[in-house]
């Protein structure tokens, strides 16, 4: 058995954790043209392109201002955006446990259950994701680890540095800025001390000032996800904690608490991320620090705890292993799969070729972003509509345009929004729009003088639109 | 020498074995459910894996479920005709309680009289014994094998042996069924009891409790993954269209537990609880306790269905029946009635025959008249030889399997609902095509789902409360195929909604 030190451990785990991020990429590379992974990263990439060339933050009227934008775009200034898309979250990723190993040092917590607290983040779902698809969490996330490592550090200047990294998070957004003033409190009711202050009441300043950016006018269109789907990976999360981390992390939460007078920082925090996963949809994000925390110090316990029966002590470990590699693989599996596949891109690159500029391309809103930044066209909804004028009503004309037999008024709604093309894949054949087949839509484009099929392969079809 | 209890022991297992069969004997068919097990079974037989990916269920469906028990009644199926398997390998098993029951009673009790008691009666109790005499369920070893799991664990401390076979059936048990997780939340239970108590807590049996735990809720984890994604935690509820849980998962009432469990077993069982609660504190009860808890509260919550744990609480009680046997005994040496001591135990045998056995009669009866009949399984064998092997059939929600395994057709509906997205629709248009009085409305919704013929039973009539299809008369569009006693109509016309 390998004894960890304070030299070496630090060395596995970096090295887990880029074993961990480079298997989506590397599959990516092997199987999938390198095409960059999900939804958000096409948006993030469009929004930076435009910046670069236009040398100018965004002026349209619908565009909601994200810090991440100028951070993907300075870099992709230099090496391309596609690049930074896919650089930016691998180093930020690295840098995650970089820093969430030092703070745990900083905390005094014991060799073996940093490692294991290390671990248990790199193998959680919620960090794969921020590790390897762009996204506009990462950037916040690693200035306030940033932020907690140089708190707990003495020396004054650190202090100092604390304080910017912090009031940059700030300014993404509401969440980032009530967890770190959180964090101060937390830190006051730790150290018994309040002297964090006037750090605390900068903070608020800050955040007060960007009062205005964080609220903007969003109709909730969309059919929400209860709190488990939203936030479980193995339930189907996007980028959620597996459900083994999260048996650990209560049974640690239970083992902590008995401690509670020495894990209190973690003890709060653990609080307010659960109580925050009911309001902010991305808080499984954050919470996974904290979880990994938690699971690998309950993980140590039953390491450490003296069994009677060493055959089931080993079947225990074992299975515990093997319930949190179970979500990973899966997750690994998943989001090394992820859509768009290059059959996708293939159809959107045929179409920019094939279409002018300024042609409107319909499609269900979760296509959207991939038609705006590889096809390079406008769409009618795309994930961020909701944030859009008018956004109910797009939405249920866009229900109509998929669902109605009713020829003359799908042609007057594809008027309406003068829609030119509309581009499908199989996922919206399976369930995401349509159940069977010639349902709605899919019975109009019988209509050859309204439907022509200019495109069909692989299942992915695009209709031209005759007014 | 043989000991006089195992002798008993051996007659009660005979009998109760013998009476399972005799019951099993009067029909050659199985109850409807049982045909997913033997279908299931069949399909191991043939190609060494269970049927998960299905194109006769719902013309076309995936399943979901642990398949140790079909994989063990294939074994058998190697030696012995499928027929026989399935109706004396489930009565083997679930006779084997009385073993069982024998040793925690003596365990609890350490009074053969009253263990041997006590497993005469887990021999008898009415919804066990219907609910597997004719099923081929997996109940009829899932039981068993929770009921020696907490045998073992009683004896975990004498012998160590006992914790090979606790881990050994704990993952048979996880393999076999998702009621483990009733288990395990009864043994979680158990450990709050002990510590409620200031009892202490054994540490092997902690380290057991722990490693079942992670054990149970990884497997089922795995196993019902992508149920689980498409239904969350309402997987629960099994996907049970809203019309059908009312039955399924129904309120627990004491009318309800007297006439499945009986008068004796229920309320010496009430008694003993209330005495250890209150008076006596016992190790062994606590963790029967904790289990007939755990089934209390998931049965209050309609979180189980009412049938499993009746089943559970009633063997439960029994072994509680046992202790209230013994300590009555003793109670009785104290006072003047100690003469007539075997006067009352005779007394109370006899109310336990009528009390048990009879109800486990009746209740029997009743499942065997509702299998399948003769004619039944001829209109099915028709409609397997005289139909193309793509048709779709329509039959009732209870005969679906029927329709799979014995005409080897694809149905409309059957009881696994388990990731069936339109399961409430279907069941309400199989409904509307039954009760209907317009061909208007039946032809689209025969479209709908592909239906070529319909399968009208006795039991389809009796169960949607018709004589006969109301728009049979249109000869053009419904010819009468087979008449005797069962009715098919074949589907002929077409027509968009």
């Amino acid at each position: 058995m390998i004894k960890l030190t304070e030299k070496n451990t630090l060395v596995y785990v970096i090295l887990a954790a880029l074993i961990i991020i480079s298997i989506p990429l590397i599959t990516r590379v092997l199987f999938h043209n390198n095409i960059m992974i999900g939804e958000e990263s096409y948006y993030h990439a469009n929004i930076a392109k435009q910046i670069i060339e236009q040398k100018s933050l965004i002026h349209d009227s619908n565009y909601i201002f994200n810090p991440y934008h100028l951070v993907l775009a300075s870099i992709g200034y230099f090496i391309g955006v596609d690049l930074a898309s896919k650089i930016v979250p691998f180093l930020l990723g690295m840098l995650f446990v970089l820093i969430f190993y030092l703070i745990l040092k900083e905390f005094e917590i014991e060799i073996k259950e940093r490692f294991f607290m290390s671990l248990i983040l790199i193998i959680s779902p919620t960090f794969i994701y921020l590790s390897t698809v762009s996204n506009s969490y990462s950037v916040p996330i690693f200035l306030i680890l940033l932020g907690v490592y140089f708190l707990l550090k003495k020396n004054i200047i650190f202090k100092f540095f604390s304080l910017i990294a912090f009031a940059l998070a700030t300014s993404f957004s509401l969440f980032n800025a009530l967890l770190i003033m959180f964090i101060f409190i937390a830190y006051m009711i730790k150290k018994k001390s309040k002297k964090y202050m006037i750090p605390l009441l900068v903070i608020m300043l800050i955040s007060a000032a960007f009062t205005p950016a964080y609220f903007q006018n969003k109709t909730d269109v969309l059919p929400k996800e209860n709190i488990l789907q939203n936030n479980i990976s193995d339930l189907g999360a996007l980028a959620g904690v597996g459900v083994f981390s999260i048996l650990l992390a209560f049974a640690g939460f239970f083992l902590m608490w008995k401690k509670k007078k020495k894990y209190t920082f973690t003890i709060l925090l653990f609080f307010i991320m659960l109580l925050s996963l009911f309001y902010v949809n991305y808080a499984s994000f954050y919470m996974s620090f904290v979880l990994a925390v938690l699971a690998g110090y309950s993980f140590v316990a039953v390491i450490s705890m003296k069994w009677e029966v060493k055959s089931i002590k080993n079947l225990t470990i074992l299975l515990i292993i093997c319930g949190l590699t179970f979500s990973t693989i899966s997750y690994l599996d998943r989001i090394s799969n992820m859509q768009p596949d290059k059959e996708i891109i293939k159809s959107l690159d045929w179409l920019k070729h094939y279409s002018e500029p300024d042609e409107i391309v319909f499609s269900h809103y979760s296509k959207g972003f991939w038609i705006n930044a590889v096809a390079e066209r406008p769409t009618v909804t795309d994930k961020m509509f909701e944030y859009y004028p008018s956004a109910k009503e797009k939405f249920n004309d866009s229900l109509e345009i998929f669902y109605s037999r009713n020829l003359e008024n799908t042609k007057t709604l594809l008027n309406k929004y003068n829609i030119s093309y509309i581009w499908i894949d199989n996922e919206m054949k399976q369930g995401l729009v349509w159940e069977k087949e010639q349902q709605g839509l899919l019975f109009l484009f019988r209509n050859n003088k309204t439907f022509n099929n200019i495109y069909n392969n692989k299942g992915i079809e695009i209709w031209q639109v005759y007014p | 020498m043989l000991k006089k209890e195992y002798i008993w022991l051996a007659l009660i297992f005979s009998l109760v074995l013998g009476t399972r069969l005799y019951f099993a004997f009067q029909t050659p068919y199985f109850s409807e459910d049982a045909y997913f097990n033997i279908r299931q079974v069949e399909h191991i037989r043939e190609t060494g894996f269970p049927l998960f990916k299905d194109d006769l269920s719902y013309s076309g469906r995936n399943f979901f479920f642990q398949p140790f028990f079909q994989y063990i009644l294939a074994f058998f199926n190697l030696f012995i005709p499928l027929s026989l398997v399935c109706k004396i390998v489930p009565n083997i098993f679930a006779s084997l309680l009385v073993f069982i029951t024998y040793f925690i009673a003596l365990e609890i009790t350490k009074n053969k009289g009253a263990a041997i008691f006590s497993s005469f009666i887990s021999g008898f109790v009415p919804i066990f014994f219907a609910e597997t005499v004719n099923n081929v369920s997996a109940f009829s070893l899932v039981v068993p094998l929770m009921f020696f799991l907490m045998y073992s664990l009683i004896k975990i401390n004498k012998d160590e042996k006992y914790i090979n076979y606790f881990i050994v059936s704990i993952l048979i048990l996880a393999l076999m069924h998702p009621s483990a997780i009733l288990l395990i939340i009864g043994l979680l239970l158990y450990l709050l009891l002990i510590r409620m108590e200031h009892l202490k807590q054994r540490r092997s049996e902690l380290e057991l409790i722990i490693s079942s735990t992670i054990l149970v809720i990884w497997l089922n984890f795995i196993i019902y993954k992508n149920a689980f994604l498409v239904h969350g935690p309402s997987l629960i509820w099994q996907n049970i269209p809203k019309e059908l849980l009312s039955q399924y998962f129904s309120q627990l009432s004491i009318l309800n537990a007297l006439y499945y469990i009986g008068i004796i077993p229920l309320v010496s069982g009430i008694y003993i609880i209330y005495k250890c609660i209150f008076k006596k504190k016992n190790r062994k009860i606590y963790l029967l306790m904790g289990f007939a808890l755990s089934v209390l509260f998931l049965l209050w919550l309609k979180l189980i269905q009412l049938r499993v744990g009746l089943t559970f609480f009633g063997v439960i009680l029994v072994l509680l029946f046992g202790k209230f046997y013994s300590d009555s005994l003793l109670f009785i040496d104290k006072t003047k009635f100690s003469k007539y001591k075997g006067i009352l135990i005779t007394v109370l045998f006899l109310v336990f025959i009528f009390n048990s056995i009879i109800p486990t009669i009746s209740y029997t009866n009743k499942v065997i008249r509702e299998t399948p009949s003769r004619h039944d399984m001829n209109a099915l064998l028709w409609l397997k030889n005289n139909t193309h092997e793509d048709d779709v059939i329509l039959a009732s929600l209870d005969e679906g399997y029927l329709i799979n395994t014995v005409a080897q057709r694809k149905n409309v509906i059957d009881k696994h609902f388990l990731l069936i997205k339109d399961a409430e629709q279907r069941l309400e248009d199989v409904r509307e095509i039954y009760t209907t009085y317009y061909e208007t409305e039946a032809i689209p919704l025969l479209n709908k789902y592909n239906i070529k013929y319909i399968f009208l039973s006795g039991k389809a009539i009796k169960y949607y409360n018709i004589t006969d299809l109301n728009y049979k008369t249109d000869e053009k569009c419904f010819e009468l195929v087979y008449d005797n006693e069962v009715k098919i109509y074949k589907s002929m016309c077409r027509m968009e909604r």
